[in-house]
């Protein structure tokens, strides 16, 4: 059976990597021709990060565009694009998560992302918050789930949670603090504010962008280090607003950490309140504050919510019993009969449908704005308006409006 | 190559397994029973051992066959499929699974344990991802554990209790049966294990402050 992934890139990354195992165990386990599709132009092979790919094609769309696969799949929305461009009997669309969440509303990829889920394909998932969410948005698509497998090897969990009895807590709070959904600096500032003894530990590639004085700051840490951190961790702090599968607790599980998180999507799949986390609201830095003092003060209650995180851990699936059910679901799209085109397109007009209102809406709120910001200026350009603004901005002015303040008591 | 189905582990039920266990299996034949009834073939997909005896009213075929052996099946007409214990022991569980769904004139009957002790990575998230390959109209039922008591005249069993009572005329025979909450009962099997690990280094912490030996006092520094 003929397989190709397509992928904007190969950077070491956790959707790629996801990718790049199901490949691999496809071609090496279940006797599967499995071709990664480069859709982006690059100068060189990309695929740093990754120590081989012994047993996988990497090619570019070109090259794909001459040859016939049994399963073309797409792995992420902007990959749709060019999903119908390579010849194959069936296509696919491995749905990582729904992600027009990861723009902010007014972004014109925000509705180019949400109406590649009305395309017609068949989908396959890794979390089961998805799939409910598919089979609301497209009853009359297949998706298969398959969940990601952890690396048992790397993330090698230990037979039993050494108790933290009396050292100060160790928080460890990952990710990239510019991207607006993952709450990283949130997390540090509450984190941050715990007043027993703790340690707080950031990963992250761009500490620069952290804007918060932390304990430790760690960067650019490959797989095997990180397990060694999760080892000497208490709980990881998650705040994060979008994720898929969420597998960064999970990661910590494995190692023996426990998870204080919000409920982002994807946190059911494994996590459960008072039994292996603890659940804080939105925006509640206070309460998440809170939860971590819990921690630092009832041991008891940490070293039970870590023996069960690590108890869960255990069940948790490696990439082979992964890529098993990913093999499967392949031979399923392969022989299943072809989507409905015509149900596709009835969705994908109703969204796009939905996105040109809303863009509509947008637009008329810019105009208003617009024009409240032109009435301002042509007052501001009033004689005698500029002159006073002028004046404000000088040492004179300055003091004498903070006077004016102080007088007024505003 | 493709992986072939192995078994990774004995057979977790035989005649030797925990009682509970064995009835456990026990009632999942007794749910196939009124389908195999009605078959022609009945074929008990199986690593070792043998199936327990088909239901009276069954007068067809009985097959016991191993799990890469399934694709024998093609082409039987009223078969019915029984594949308990089995699909947690493979390695790879593809072949299976594609073999089972591909049988088009068949009743299957799949068992998944819900095995969230870790033994296993088959558990209600694994099930999750077998339903969704699994062919519409599929239908799902739970097997539940049950806790109960009985009481009654005394018998070869060995009791948990003896109650005796005089006075009065005889009592009635008493059997009382509730569903298991497996969470539960793992969840507190759980709590005692991490709560004797903490109190044990706990203990070991304050004992280790207890044994340190005490700051000396230095006497004051003499003036000179």
């Amino acid at each position: 059976m003929r397989v190709a992934f397509l992928v904007n890139d190969l950077q070491l990354s956790g959707g790629i990597g996801v990718v790049v195992r199901h490949a691999r165990g496809l071609a090496a386990d279940h006797g599967m021709d499995v071709s990664l599709v480069l859709v982006r132009d690059w100068d060189l092979p990309h695929w740093s990060g990754y120590d081989d790919l012994p047993h996988l094609h990497v090619i570019s769309l070109e090259e794909a565009r001459e040859r016939r696969f049994d399963v073309a799949v797409a792995t992420w929305w902007e990959t749709t694009f060019s999903l119908f461009t390579v010849p194959a009997k069936r296509h696919a669309y491995f749905v990582q998560s729904l992600e027009d969440r990861f723009y902010e509303p007014d972004n014109a990829e925000r509705v180019g992302a949400a109406l590649t889920l009305d395309l017609p394909v068949a989908f396959i998932t890794e979390a089961r918050w998805i799939q409910r969410t598919l089979a609301e948005l497209r009853p009359d698509a297949p998706c298969h789930l398959v969940r990601n497998g952890i690396d048992k090897e790397v993330f090698a969990s230990p037979a039993t949670v050494e108790p933290n009895v009396a050292a100060p807590l160790r928080i460890l709070i990952e990710g990239d603090p510019t991207v607006w959904f993952k709450g990283v600096r949130e997390a540090a500032k509450a984190a941050m504010a715990v007043r027993a003894p703790r340690r707080v530990t950031v990963v992250t590639g761009r500490p620069e962008a952290l804007e918060v004085d932390v304990d430790r700051v760690i960067t650019h840490v490959p797989h095997r280090e990180m397990a060694a951190l999760y080892a000497d961790t208490d709980v990881v702090l998650k705040l994060s607003r979008v994720e898929g599968m969420f597998g960064p607790p999970l990661e910590g599980f494995h190692m023996g950490a426990t998870c204080v998180t919000t409920e982002v999507t994807g946190h059911d799949e494994y996590i459960e309140h008072g039994r292996n986390a603890l659940l804080v609201d939105w925006d509640d830095q206070t309460g998440t504050t809170r939860q971590l003092e819990l921690l630092a003060k009832d041991r008891r209650l940490l070293h039970e919510l870590r023996s069960n995180a690590l108890a869960t851990a255990r069940g948790w699936p490696d990439w082979s019993h992964a890529t098993q059910f990913m093999a499967i679901a392949l031979h399923r799209i392969a022989t299943s009969k072809e989507p409905d085109a015509t149900r596709a397109a009835e969705a994908m007009m109703a969204d796009l449908r939905g996105g040109i209102e809303q863009y509509g809406v947008h637009l008329q709120e810019r105009l208003e704005y617009a024009r409240d910001a032109a009435k301002l200026e042509k007052v501001k350009a009033l004689p005698g308006i500029a002159q006073a603004n002028r004046a404000r901005q000088t040492r004179l002015g300055r003091y004498t409006v903070r006077f004016l303040r102080k007088l007024l008591g505003r | 190559m493709p992986r072939r189905a192995m078994p990774t582990w004995e057979d977790r039920i035989k005649q030797s397994s925990e009682p509970a266990l064995r009835a456990e299996r026990d009632a999942r034949y007794r749910y196939a029973a009124p389908a195999i009834a009605n078959a022609v073939v009945w074929c008990d997909v199986r690593l070792e051992g043998e199936p327990p005896a088909p239901p009276e009213a069954f007068a067809g075929e009985v097959l016991v066959l191993a799990p890469g052996d399934v694709h024998q099946l093609k082409g039987k007409r009223d078969v019915v499929v029984t594949c308990f214990d089995v699909i947690e022991r493979l390695d790879n569980v593809a072949p299976l699974i594609e073999a089972l769904e591909s049988l088009k004139h068949a009743t299957v009957l799949i068992s998944v344990p819900n095995d969230v002790a870790g033994q296993t990575a088959w558990s209600e998230g694994s099930f999750a991802e077998l339903r969704s390959l699994l062919p519409d109209g599929h239908t799902v039922a739970n097997q539940t554990a049950l806790s109960g008591s009985s009481i009654g005249p005394e018998n070869a069993n060995a009791p948990t209790h003896f109650i005796a009572s005089w006075g009065g005329g005889a009592l009635e025979d008493v059997r009382e049966v509730a569903e298991l909450d497996l969470d539960e009962q793992r969840d507190w099997v759980r709590r005692q294990l991490a709560d004797l690990a903490f109190y044990k280094a706990a203990y070991e912490e304050l004992r280790g402050e207890r044994d340190r030996p005490a700051p000396r006092e230095l006497p004051p520094a003499s003036s000179s």
